[in-house]
């Protein structure tokens, strides 16, 4: 299950790096969605990995 | 020696059917996925078909937007050339119509196949299911078989 979610994220992190400049991006915190520029985006999601 | 003999048939027995109880429950699990794929096929290909509704309304129409399960406020489109989706792990990104679109897509077409591989697991199972039963009924019956030999040879050194 935990090898999936690792999976999912690095399929997350691809795609989010694949992006083009100029997309916007949202990361939910709780019920709140919050813009956040593509850095901010990996490095939140690297956070969420360590957390782990 | 023959109680040793019975006492190994029952274990083999129970043995067996605990295998019938256990591929029984991995039947029921991949049911229940398979049935949640479905719920979310389907509610990807109502959110492509909204989607495709509401570009069609364009922008400035009214739309009532839930609030919890019983309000709604109304609101004005303001745009629907662009459309948010979440990737996932908490991300949501905005994409171009037909690129979220084809992104849903996508996802059902992974959901799909998940579903197929489900499903062909699901059939090796009921084939091992039926491989399975057939092991108990033909050991079930050389239990019987041996059962009526017994109560023969007792009989007849009863009427020794």
């Amino acid at each position: 299950m935990e090898k999936k979610e690792k999976k999912n994220k690095n399929k997350v992190i691809e795609f989010v790096k694949s992006l083009p400049e100029g997309r916007r991006l949202f990361f939910n915190f709780g019920s709140i969605m919050v813009e956040v520029t593509k850095e901010e985006a990996l490095r939140l999601l690297e956070e969420k990995e360590e957390e782990k | 020696m023959l109680k040793k003999i019975l006492k190994k048939d029952d274990k083999k027995m129970a043995d067996l059917n605990r295998q019938l109880r256990s591929l029984i429950a991995q039947i029921e699990a991949l049911r229940v996925e398979i049935s949640n794929i479905d719920i979310l096929i389907s509610e990807y290909r109502s959110t492509i078909t909204t989607l495709k509704n509401l570009k069609d309304l364009g922008a400035g129409k009214e739309v009532l937007l839930p609030v919890g399960r019983i309000a709604q406020v109304a609101a004005k489109l303001e745009e629907v050339e662009k459309i948010v989706i979440s990737i996932g792990s908490g991300i949501s990104v905005e994409l171009p119509f037909d690129e979220a679109v084809e992104q849903i897509e996508k996802e059902i077409v992974a959901l799909v196949a998940l579903r197929e591989a489900l499903e062909k697991a699901m059939a090796e199972l009921y084939g091992r299911v039926e491989e399975l039963s057939q092991k108990i009924r033909e050991h079930g019956q050389s239990e019987a078989s041996k059962g009526e030999e017994e109560s023969g040879e007792e009989g007849k050194e009863e009427q020794k």
